[in-house]
């Protein structure tokens, strides 16, 4: 922002009696910001407002062109002030914001503070809408305030025609007029040689005559000038030039994730976000899994060359379609924001992942990258910049960083543990004293992968589960389809009407009542499999119910007939064959709780690592984000020991953190310092190393835990101790299971060996 | 376990190695060892005949119940460490006593690159508990270290593992050096981890591949009754 009162400092130089003496002053007080101070005499209150630090929103740089700068000036005498204020004590309307009221509008009682020169002591209201840096609250999954202050913001200027009196190139002549006009370094400004060829089309095609020279200076009507509006990169480089005057300019945040990739579109001056999309990651035709796609780098010569093309070719198809989808192109896009995890960071930016492979997993790069997004291969204005925050290790990358900005744990006293549930589970722990950061290596169990009837979280797939302990009946939910279903054993014989709804229902009613069903029934979405957050669900389910013991085996005599065995190894129906889509039953087997249980081992333990080095024994709240962590219910979380004790109310899901992240680093470039400082400060524990880690990694096999304790589970624990028939051995050492239950077990087990 | 001569002993006696048994399979330490001490100072069992009737035979049912499913992870360590437990009473007097059969020798560890511990830690511990003695080399281990140990312990068996799909390919290296080394004849090559398969084992030219730790010691017995019957 400038503090330059050119406009006020213009000298007498008409007369030949140049005063000597300062000009009178006058006293401005700006509210909300509460800032004053005396400012001379005819200078507009736009100028006044940035000699006194007030910062109010200007494209143009004060030319009545782009109404963003207006303010109010308020009447009467105000005692807590002691100053009396009046609209006639700064200039009327010029005839270019006279005009611009009558054309567009104004804000009612407002003035543009560029044309309202001082006359007398004023209060003046700046109102949200034309403060910059204002805050906007975005309408997300949640909601995150931001204060606006982009990387990239809109310049207006005006020029007059080059002239034989005037020898400097069009840049030169663009670049004075911007320096001055915005209070900006010139000796740092440049411009980005590949829009240089659209620089001269768009004076000429912004050619204008002036209306009115409304600004008081020296032009008069009629004359012919060139408005152009120039977007400016971190205030030194002209990015963007377009002929006349444009108020919005537009950016793109980018999650890449292993599986699935998003893309938000937002206007960057007021923060909105115009469109979403999300499509899946391209790559993993050539590799499920994060060290899959290494792999593919490492054996194919072209590998990287085709994986980063891909990508690329992905994020264009997204770019597209989301500014298409209001009316826009790609090209219309000037800054971008893409985070992902560390290879994917390394393959979006053309980088051979190869040495994140293997240890000790070293980062080509950690710190923040700024690069023009056509050296990728993006289709995005011409000019346009990719940021790519920093990475904090191998396997704890740019993504995670955006989550912890979004998330803002560095701010927080309590101490938070943010949870990415993803095939590799990120996790942080710490306040603004200290955070610590560590890589879990889940597996794609979560993801519905390893699980016999496993799908990934798509209609169809069953999402929910909830069996009663009392009956054993089982209630499930199916992406695609709001309501609980319930599952019954018998197919199509439709339970008799009145069973349900007592007597008394005539013989129409009833007829109905039928024909209702029969079409809530065609309406309803048919499971053919279950999904990540289904699973956990069933499982804790099955243990709160007892059907399952805490070491994980499903105990043999439950009085259910949904319970089978294929040898040792027990399964449970979740949906009978008719239920289903595909006329196959759905069930949960042995193998796939135990896989649920590595892959959420392997979570607890990171975080039990993460305490340890912390010196914690507690959390003061959880945060699990991801856009699996956002379908993840907390208190099924917990019961299965996939997270460590906490109280309920204290666990959110928030979505995609890494996606908010970035946008909020598109829309406040002080979030990308942030960021690299973070980088710089969380701390890395590497887990697979850890003399701990294998400890807790066994010990965290248990449902929920072998030995850690659950207080804020205790109801809902000791329930499903007594509803077990056959207790499970307690497996952390010392303690040892009861007598009885050993001997029990111990019949059990030579019945077994007689057998064999 | 030798049934003829185990139907033979006192009944007291077989009491005594079938709750033995039973306990390293509930993974009570104090109460194998106590059972050990028993047999050998009440009962004059050698160490060898412990090892071999209560020891060695449990961690069979324990192997067995792994594969089947029904004990887990945990489990299997705790009857392990029960075992090494007895395995400290044992170890200063099977040295010098004649009647102990080591089932063989075997190296393992992870390959370079990788710093993934658990799995191979459990079947070097599954492998003890078969009676096969084991030299764990740990984690990021590279083929140099490979070959050095298996000259070291002349071993009849090499174990790799490997739980990334970037670090697997490694044992294909190790592999290669047996070979230029002239050592792939005599050594038992058996691999395993998450990402592996049949088919890259056999690519690679390993002997088998091992899904499991339960898996892995039946083929490390297999391959040492071949390798007795040959010699």
């Amino acid at each position: 922002m400038t503090n330059s009162s050119d406009l006020a400092a213009r000298p007498a130089e008409d007369g030949g009696f140049a005063p000597i003496e300062q000009p009178p002053q006058h006293r401005v007080i700006f509210q909300p910001a509460g800032r004053q101070g005396l400012i001379d005499a005819g200078v507009t209150l736009l100028d006044a407002a940035r000699q006194l630090g007030v910062e109010i929103e200007s494209i143009c740089g004060g030319r009545q062109t782009c109404s963003k700068c207006q303010v109010r000036v308020e009447e009467g005498f105000f005692p807590r002030h002691g100053i009396t204020s009046s609209a006639s004590h700064v200039t009327g309307e010029g005839a270019r914001e006279a005009h611009y009221r009558a054309e567009k509008g104004l804000l009612p009682d407002c003035r543009m503070s560029c044309d309202a020169r001082l006359l007398g002591d004023v209060l003046v209201t700046v109102p949200e809408e034309s403060r910059a840096r204002k805050q906007v609250v975005r309408k997300a999954a949640s909601a995150r305030p931001v204060v606006l202050d982009p990387a990239v913001r809109l310049c207006y200027v005006e020029l007059p025609p080059a002239s034989l009196e005037d020898e400097r190139s069009d840049w030169a002549r663009l670049a004075d007029e911007l320096a001055a006009r915005f209070g900006l370094d010139r000796q740092r400004l440049h411009i980005d040689p590949a829009i240089l060829p659209s620089l001269q089309p768009a004076l000429r095609q912004g050619r204008l005559r002036l209306a009115d020279s409304g600004d008081g200076d020296d032009r008069s009507l009629g004359q012919i000038v060139h408005g152009v509006t120039a977007a400016l990169w971190q205030g030194r480089e002209v990015i963007r030039l377009e002929p006349g005057y444009h108020e919005r300019v537009y950016g793109v945040a980018v999650d890449v994730g292993t599986t699935t990739m998003a893309a938000h579109l937002v206007e960057l001056l007021s923060g909105e976000v115009l469109a979403t999309e999300s499509c899946m990651n391209p790559q993993i035709s050539y590799g499920e899994d994060l060290l899959a796609r290494v792999s593919y780098v490492m054996e194919h010569d072209d590998g990287l060359e085709t994986l980063h093309r891909a990508l690329i070719g992905a994020l264009n198809d997204l770019i597209a379609q989301a500014t298409a989808a209001v009316g826009l192109a790609s090209a219309d896009v000037s800054d971008l924001v893409v985070v992902g995890n560390t290879i994917m960071h390394h393959i979006f930016l053309g980088i051979d992942p190869r040495e994140l492979g293997g240890a000790p997993f070293a980062p080509a790069t950690k710190d923040a990258v700024d690069v023009k997004a056509r050296d990728l291969g993006l289709r995005t204005g011409r000019g346009a910049y990719v940021h790519v925050p920093p990475v904090e290790a191998g396997y704890v990358g740019a993504d995670n960083v955006a989550a912890i900005v979004a998330e803002t744990l560095h701010h927080r006293e309590e101490i938070t543990l943010l949870i990415d549930v993803g095939t590799n589970g990120e996790l942080v722990l710490g306040n603004r004293q200290r955070l610590l950061a560590a890589s879990s290596p889940t597996g794609p169990a979560f993801e519905g992968a390893q699980v016999r009837h496993g799908m990934r979280a798509a209609p169809g797939a069953i999402e929910r589960v909830r069996i009663d302990p009392a009956t054993l009946a089982v209630q499930y939910r199916v992406i695609g389809c709001e309501q609980w279903i319930t599952s019954a054993p018998r197919a199509g014989q439709g339970m008799p009407v009145d069973e349900e709804h007592g007597q008394g229902l005539s013989a129409k009613e009833a007829r109905e009542l039928r024909q209702r069903r029969r079409a809530e029934e065609q309406a309803m979405l048919r499971p053919s499999g279950i999904c990540g957050s289904g699973v956990i669900e069933a499982i804790a389910e099955l243990f709160k119910a007892g059907l399952l013991d805490g070491s994980g085996r499903f105990v043999a005599d439950a009085p259910t007939p949904r319970l089978g065995f294929e040898g040792a190894k027990g399964y449970v129906v979740l949906a009978w064959p008719h239920e289903t889509s595909t006329g196959r039953a759905i069930a949960l087997y042995a193998d796939d709780v135990r896989a649920i249980q590595l892959a959420k081992a392997a979570l607890y333990a990171g975080a039990k690592l993460l305490m340890r080095h912390y010196g914690l024994a507690q959390v003061d709240r959880i945060v699990l984000a991801g856009a699996f962590g956002s379908y993840i219910d907390p208190e099924h979380a917990m019961v299965l020991g996939m997270i460590p004790d906490c109280d309920l109310a204290h666990v959110t899901a928030v979505g995609n953190a890494a996606g908010d992240g970035a946008l909020l680093m598109l829309l406040n470039r002080d979030k990308r310092l942030e960021a690299v400082e973070l980088a710089a400060a969380v701390g890395h524990i590497q887990t697979a190393t850890d003399p701990f880690f294998q400890d807790e990694f066994v010990a965290a096999l248990h449902i929920p835990h072998a030995r850690d304790p659950f207080p804020h589970l205790a109801p809902v624990l000791a329930e499903a101790e007594a509803r077990r028939i056959i207790q499970p051995a307690a497996a952390s050492d010392g303690q040892a299971a009861s007598a009885t239950q050993r001997n029990l077990r111990r019949a059990e087990r030579q019945e077994r060996r007689r057998q064999r | 376990m030798d049934t003829d001569s185990f139907d033979s002993l006192p009944e007291v006696l077989q009491e005594l190695y079938i709750n033995m048994q039973d306990d390293l399979y509930d993974g009570l330490k104090d109460e194998v060892a106590d059972a050990t001490t028993e047999a050998l100072e009440q009962w004059g069992q050698t160490p060898g005949q412990i090892l071999q009737r209560g020891l060695v035979a449990g961690m069979d049912i324990v192997g067995q119940d792994f594969r089947d499913g029904i004990l887990f992870v945990p489990e299997v360590l705790l009857a392990a460490k029960a075992m090494k437990g007895a395995m400290e009473i044992l170890r200063p007097l099977l040295t010098d006593a004649k009647d102990v059969q080591r089932q063989g020798t075997v190296v393992i560890g992870t390959v370079k690159g990788d710093i993934h511990d658990i799995g191979k830690n459990l079947v070097g511990m599954m492998l003890e508990g078969a009676g096969f003695e084991v030299i764990n080399l740990g984690i990021n281990v590279d083929a140099e270290q490979f070959l050095a140990a298996l000259r070291e312990y002349n071993a009849d068996i090499l174990g790799m593992s490997a739980l990334l799909t970037t670090t697997m390919p490694y044992m294909r290296t190790v592999i290669q050096r047996l070979n230029e080394e002239g050592m792939r004849e005599q050594t038992v090559v058996l691999v395993g981890g998450a990402p592996l398969t049949e088919a890259f084992a056999e690519d690679i030219g390993a002997d088998r591949y091992c899904e499991d730790a339960a898996v892995a010691v039946e083929a490390a017995k297999v391959f040492m009754e071949m390798k007795k019957r040959d010699s």
